[in-house]
């Protein structure tokens, strides 16, 4: 399944949610770097 | 570690009764675009009672320009020009941006509502997205099309 395909099967709050875990994840592999 | 709380900027936003459309790489991912961005772009109505409810939730939200560690008391007059401002607060990176290429500004703008719980936000429609990128026309705006393509495909079969 596409990521567009797994987005799309989430509510848009969920997708929400999902964009703050995505940043934090992207902000502590930046920090590790 | 910069915080992204799209959540909280965008419910700060609702509760101080501002209104704006969210547009950009957040536009798209909420409607199920994976090309992401770690700040949240909105286009506000540029009008001075807005304008100062969006003074108000910046304020809230701790905002400083970009490019300055000092937050300053933000006041409607700041948002009644046409310019992009950039900010830092307390939930991330938030740019306010009255107009954007190729799809104008509030008035302009085709948007859709969507429901986050127990609050909503209007965004741009995919096709608006699409057309801000085809126009911007920097390198990042043209990789990031492939994927807005795919996903307007990928709306228009589940339709």
């Amino acid at each position: 399944m596409s990521l567009t395909n797994a987005l799309l099967d989430l509510a848009p709050e969920e997708r929400l949610r999902a964009l703050r875990r995505y940043a934090r994840l992207r902000a502590l592999a930046d920090e590790n770097r | 570690v910069i915080e992204f709380n799209p959540e909280r900027l965008l419910r700060t936003l609702a509760e101080h009764r501002v209104d704006f459309y969210v547009i950009g790489a957040v536009a798209a991912w909420l409607q199920g675009n994976p090309g992401v961005t770690i700040d949240l772009d909105v286009m506000p109505r540029r009008e001075l009672d807005n304008a100062d409810r969006l003074a108000a939730a910046l304020n809230a939200l701790g905002a400083r320009p970009r490019g300055g560690d000092t937050a300053v008391e933000l006041e409607g007059a700041d948002f009644l020009g046409w310019e992009t401002q950039s900010f830092h607060t307390d939930a991330g990176p938030l740019d306010v941006v009255p107009q954007a290429a190729a799809i104008g500004g509030f008035e302009d703008v085709a948007t859709v509502e969507l429901s986050l719980g127990d609050f909503s936000v209007r965004s741009i429609t995919i096709d608006e997205v699409i057309a801000s990128k085809e126009a911007a026309g920097r390198p990042k705006d043209a990789a990031a099309l492939p994927a807005l393509y795919a996903t307007r495909e990928a709306l228009r079969r589940r339709r």
